[in-house]
């Protein structure tokens, strides 16, 4: 696999993308609070110090190339949510903790939801994603169904994996509507 | 697609369809659809396959993102 440098950041799609830093430690916070959707995502700690520790301990293993977690912004440079890259075993790697404001453009959630996956497979070079979504998440489980297969589920989650020839129709599926 | 005249009864039906917790109900032509509670981007999602699915027409995200009503929607569909 390929390493994303430290000052990684991209344009496309009209939105920008880079890594987090710790000084995005209050915004992190903020969303993971506030947003509606963040129910369905593990709980972290609601004060802005335990998460730059947090994101101390991330900075290291993205400098070890173990860990993407990036944050997309507006075109203005806003920030308005993450999608964390991790797991990166053999020629597989895991999307998560996806994860954007409520009431932003209704396009900018999968055009952000693209450009992951469109650095995780032709950027860092992995051949597969997988991904875990809870079961009661029924519209994210729905949007992922299009295009990932379920190779196991619990109780609690669907476990879903996407090659490169899914990858491919799921982003021309999105090109043609974003 | 040229001309495609929605079917504006049946694309409000089908529009409530993609709620799963709003009565039918409250779904009108001049509906303002982003004040639903439940209305999300995975909602627009749905939309946008249902009109390809149900009426064989497209609608993209940049013409859900200028509309404001359900009937917004028709004519844009209508005059894409």
């Amino acid at each position: 696999m390929n390493r994303l440098p430290a000052e990684f950041e991209i344009f496309n799609y009209g939105i920008f993308v880079r890594l987090v830093q710790k000084s995005d430690a209050a915004f992190i916070v903020n969303l993971r609070q506030h947003n509606k959707k963040s129910i369905h995502l593990s709980k972290i700690s609601n004060d802005v110090e335990m998460q730059e520790k947090w994101l101390e301990s991330y900075k290291i293993r993205e400098l070890n190339g173990e860990e993407y977690y990036l944050i997309f912004e507006d075109d203005t440079h806003k920030p308005f949510g993450l999608i964390r890259l991790y797991d990166f075993v053999e020629n597989t790697f895991t999307s998560g903790s996806w994860i954007m404001k409520d009431g932003i453009p209704e396009m900018d959630s999968f055009k952000a939801d693209l450009i992951a996956a469109e650095i995780g497979f032709d950027v860092l070079k992995f051949e597969k994603c997988v991904i875990d979504v809870r079961k009661e998440n029924k519209k994210v489980v729905a949007y992922h169904k299009k295009f990932f297969t379920v190779f196991k589920e619990d109780e609690q989650n669907f476990y879903l994996s996407m090659n490169r020839e899914q990858f491919e129709k799921k982003q021309s599926f999105l090109k043609k509507i974003i | 697609m040229e001309n495609n005249k929605i079917d504006s009864n049946l694309f409000v039906e089908k529009f409530a369809e993609q709620f799963e917790d709003t009565s039918a109900d409250t779904f009108k032509l001049d509906t303002i659809f982003r004040d639903i509670e439940e209305w999300d981007s995975m909602i627009a999602l749905s939309i946008i396959a249902m009109v390809d699915e149900t009426f064989n027409a497209k609608l993209t995200g940049e013409a859900i993102k200028n509309s404001k009503t359900i009937e917004d929607l028709i004519d844009k569909i209508e005059t894409n």
